[in-house]
């Protein structure tokens, strides 16, 4: 698949070129490359966030071509988990009310948000915050956080990125050994990173080299 | 009359729906010309988003026009308190030229609204919007609505003078008998009553038909559909006139007193409510039905159409009987049984 | 189907309240001058009502049909002659004749307003009147009796003193004794009213015998009120027949145009607001923008995120709906509406103390609802899509 911005216009960006690419289902693929090669948007693409512009992506027989955004959203819903850069929660909220936001508009009960939000909190061990602000709780405890939200609706598919940019030695280790529990779970992860710990992780499967928007030799 | 409270409620309803429908109209042209849904282009993008504006812009539209139906009604009422001669809110809409023609269009574009947000739910619940140019026409098509409705609701206001005598109800929906002109000159009730009988029948029959959507190939459905549009059109037409002049005496235990308005008010609401919520929730059920069932020919790849065409039709059925049951009540307690 | 879009709501509406108490002093300044705006449309809203009420109650005390001579567009005196000529005009009850007048008092500038009633020589009710007559008094000089509104009382400053004295028109005095007192709850009507024998009435203003200011006509059938209204016409000559409908349909034209008015004026102040609130809900912080992206990426449809802003608008509109509202009941029970009366009521010299009592009607709330809360939420509906529109890879 390609994906253009501005395709036609004096901006144009050619952002991926002939990207050609299978996954395979409880396969864990670290995405590695230089800044501006394409890796977020392949991610975002991947995370059904945007669509590509030329081909298709085709997931769990799913195929993610020119959808309008209420289908990707509908898609992103049931089968991704994001993990992001700087795990973006809302600081304001609480870390039970941040795990719980992708549950409101399905219509879940506040009891049932609560117990499958305190399931996965007490499993990533930090259910003793689940009441602090996300402002107010440590590095470590902000990336089970994010991990709780992303598992909430039991995706299929994680896709990370850049997880362990603003985290430490011992706290990078912590998320690949949490990585590697879901894969036991046979979910499939992407993971987008520059991070030699990650992609020298007996974790991952397989490392993907993208520079200029295309895909290298994986090695 | 265009200083008092209940008008200036009236032309702030209208300006806020006028509003809308010129931003509606914009975006309308916008995808006119420019939607393409297998593009990737900014425009593109752009214009998905503008689908859920006027979306928005329809929905509350047609939230300010049912409250403005309701204000005008209730206006009506207390203008007739301030005009010689008028003794409800059929006499005050009777006024001047202007009145009642203002709640026909305020009527229409409620249904209209109705059946384009309908459309707009069939049109997102497929990957391929296959209904977003038609919708578009609908816009432009609202407009033009909204701001007549506006105009007359205003030339209303400014002709409504104390001093003129108007009629009442009485002398309005009355015939020759109460010896006044008639606004609806029917030559017996059997005839109205009959009328009513045969199209509902008829009409029944459609959103029977309708429910085995499934196993009917398109081109019936499609004209079934044009056919059942105009059958509601008149079922609604003739429903008003028999609620008029038939049914609302009864309910007044009043010969003389045929009023379709007052029946919105204490104590009479118990059953004007009803009777008016199952009559435009069947009406509106139906004419969806029928909207969606011309629109097959358009696309219905994901059968989300069919099964709304079904859904609708069992509402459909089950709002006209509640309805029937509703208006043939009081009328069955006085012929039937002889009275209260 | 149903109930999960029920419980959608619930969990958008719950979001949108812990929004609300999270951006709390920005919205409680939204909320405070929204509230401020609707107070004065429902502080209108609610005096008219209330003084058509009050007009409603004052009507109680007019005749069916009130005969009046005019010449050259003036009002006359007729003689009580003219009883006699309408007395037997089929479905009249009564004819009574009446002298009324203004007497000006130089002492304190006040108008009073007099009334020379036949019935009160009986002791019997006036109609609409409660009188509370008090013990007869034996005096040494001839007084005539009267019946003195609170007004008249205080202006006169009688004290406890039951005696008074007015001028004639030629300066000498006549002398007066108060046979009773009115009703308190009539006070819009009694006020500023003296009520006292016809004869005595004739007699302070120098009337001659037989004149009189008015007839009284009360009607048996009241559905038969204009058409002995109009026989009244052709009966007398060049006199001006008027009926208490006719009275009150004035009334609700003057109420309701003086309302409308000031409405109207009014509209500038929710016009303002409207573009205030436009502005707000228009101008995300960096913070607010990054909320939405991840609410849309974690799977928040942009419907949603319009149904998120409709609940913050809605919580907004009913909290200042509910403060203004009852902001503007508490305006006319404790205050007496003092803001707005002026333009409502009109000046005098004597102002009757008018108690407004506030009325709950839903055609009152639909107005204010239309006027207020309708314009603010009009005012959202773009900006809120706008925040929905933002895309979610803005935060990737």
């Amino acid at each position: 698949m390609e994906k253009y911005y501005n395709r036609g216009g004096s901006n144009q960006v050619h952002a991926l070129r002939g990207i050609d690419l299978t996954i395979d289902a409880n396969e864990t693929i670290c995405i590695h490359g230089p800044s501006g090669s394409g890796k977020s948007t392949l991610l975002s693409i991947l995370g059904g966030i945007i669509g590509p512009t030329i081909g298709s992506a085709v997931v769990g027989g799913k195929k993610l071509a020119r959808l309008p955004d209420r289908f990707l959203t509908l898609y992103r819903r049931e089968h991704i988990g994001f993990i992001f850069q700087r795990f973006q929660l809302i600081p304001e909220l609480s870390v039970l009310e941040n795990v719980t936001l992708p549950l409101l508009p399905l219509g879940v009960r506040p009891a049932q948000q609560k117990k499958r939000a305190m399931e996965l909190l007490e499993k990533l061990e930090i259910d003793h915050r689940s009441d602090f602000p996300a402002a107010e709780i440590s590095g470590g405890e902000l990336q089970r956080a994010a991990v709780a939200r992303a598992l909430i609706n039991d995706p299929s598919i994680i896709i990370a990125d850049e997880p362990t940019a603003h985290l430490d030695t011992r706290l990078s280790e912590d998320f690949l050994s949490i990585m590697s529990d879901l894969k036991k779970l046979g979910k499939t992860i992407v993971i987008a990173s520059h991070d030699p710990l990650v992609s020298e992780s007996p974790v991952v499967d397989r490392c993907l080299y993208l520079r200029d928007g295309a895909l290298a030799a994986a090695f | 009359m265009i200083l008092e409270s209940w008008s200036i409620a009236l032309l702030t309803c209208s300006a806020v729906t006028i509003i809308f429908g010129i931003v509606g109209a914009v975006t309308a042209l916008q995808v006119l010309r420019y939607w393409d849904i297998g593009s990737d282009s900014e425009r593109q993008i752009r214009l998905e988003e503008q689908i859920w504006l006027a979306a928005t812009l329809v929905e509350f539209g047609l939230v300010v026009q049912i409250i403005s139906a309701f204000i005008f009604i209730y206006a009506a009422d207390y203008f007739a308190t301030v005009l010689t001669g008028a003794m409800c809110a059929a006499g005050a809409l009777s006024a001047n030229y202007y009145g009642l023609p203002a709640l026909g269009f305020k009527l229409t574009t409620i249904f209209l609204g109705t059946l384009w947000i309908i459309l707009h739910k069939l049109d997102i619940g497929s990957e391929y919007f296959p209904f977003t140019r038609l919708k578009s026409f609908g816009l432009l098509v609202l407009l033009p609505l909204l701001a007549s409705d506006a105009l007359l609701v205003v030339l209303y206001l400014v002709n409504l003078e104390p001093e003129i005598i108007t009629s009442c109800c009485g002398i309005i929906f009355g015939g020759e008998v109460t010896g006044g002109y008639s606004l609806f000159d029917y030559s017996s009730s059997t005839t109205i009553l009959s009328l009513l009988a045969v199209s509902t029948v008829l009409l029944l029959a459609g959103s029977v038909f309708q429910l085995r959507v499934k196993s009917v190939s398109r081109t019936p459905l499609v004209l079934v559909g044009w056919l059942l549009t105009a059958g509601w059109v008149v079922f609604y037409l003739l429903s008003l006139v028999v609620i008029t002049v038939l049914v609302s005496p009864y309910v007044y235990a009043l010969p003389h007193h045929r009023c379709p308005f007052d029946l919105l008010q204490y104590p009479y609401v118990i059953i004007g409510l009803p009777l008016y919520l199952f009559l435009h929730g069947a009406v509106i059920s139906g004419l969806g039905a029928a909207m969606a069932s011309m629109v097959t020919w358009l696309n219905d790849a994901d059968g989300l159409v069919d099964q709304f065409i079904r859904r609708a039709a069992l509402l459909n059925i089950i709002l006209t009987l509640l309805f029937l049951l509703v208006a043939g009540w009081q009328p069955f307690i006085y012929i039937v049984l002889g009275g209260q | 189907m149903a109930l999960r879009y029920i419980d959608r709501q619930l969990n958008i509406a719950d979001y949108a309240l812990s929004g609300f108490k999270r951006r709390v002093a920005r919205n409680v300044v939204v909320v405070f001058i929204f509230a401020l705006v609707i107070f004065m449309v429902a502080s209108f809203s609610l005096t008219t009502t209330s003084l058509k009420q009050a007009a409603g109650r004052l009507l109680e005390t007019v005749p069916d049909i009130t005969v009046q001579k005019m010449s050259a567009g003036r009002q006359v005196n007729l003689t009580e002659d003219a009883v006699d000529k309408l007395e037997n005009i089929f479905g009249i009850r009564s004819v009574r004749p009446r002298v009324w007048g203004y007497y000006f008092d130089e002492n304190n500038g006040a108008n009073y307003t007099v009334i020379g009633h036949p019935k009160l020589s009986e002791k019997s009710p006036l109609p609409g009147l409660g009188i509370d007559y008090l013990p007869e008094m034996q005096l040494d000089t001839v007084a005539e009796n009267a019946v003195i509104g609170r007004g008249v009382r205080q202006s006169l400053e009688l004290g406890s003193r039951r005696t008074f004295s007015l001028f004639r028109p030629d300066l000498t005095l006549k002398s007066f004794i108060t046979a009773g007192a009115f009703g308190a709850d009539t006070s819009m009507v009694t006020d500023d009213l003296i009520i006292m024998d016809l004869q005595a009435a004739r007699d302070l203003f120098g009337l001659a015998p037989a004149e009189i200011t008015d007839l009284l006509v009360d009607v048996a059938n009241p559905l038969e009120i204009d058409n002995i209204a109009d026989k009244i016409g052709e009966r007398l000559q060049g006199v001006r027949v008027v009926t208490r409908e006719r009275i009150a349909k004035t009334y609700r034209v003057a109420f309701g145009w003086r309302s409308g008015f000031g409405l109207a004026c009014l509209f500038g102040a929710m016009a303002a607001f409207a573009i205030f609130a436009w502005d707000k809900a228009t101008g995300l912080t960096p913070a607010q923008q990054r909320e939405v992206a991840i609410l849309k990426v974690v799977g928040w449809q942009t419907e949603d995120v319009i149904t998120l802003r409709f609940w913050e608008s809605i919580i907004i509109s009913a909290s200042a709906l509910g403060l203004g509202y009852l902001g503007a009941w508490m305006h006319l029970l404790f205050f007496d509406g003092v803001l707005f009366r002026p333009v409502l009521l009109g000046w005098s010299v004597l102002k009757p103390p008018v108690s407004l009592i506030p009325v709950f009607s839903i055609g009152d709330l639909l107005i204010i609802f239309s006027l207020s809360v309708l314009p603010y939420l009009a005012a959202t509906v773009i900006p809120a899509w706008h925040s929905a529109a933002i895309r979610p890879d803005s935060v990737i």
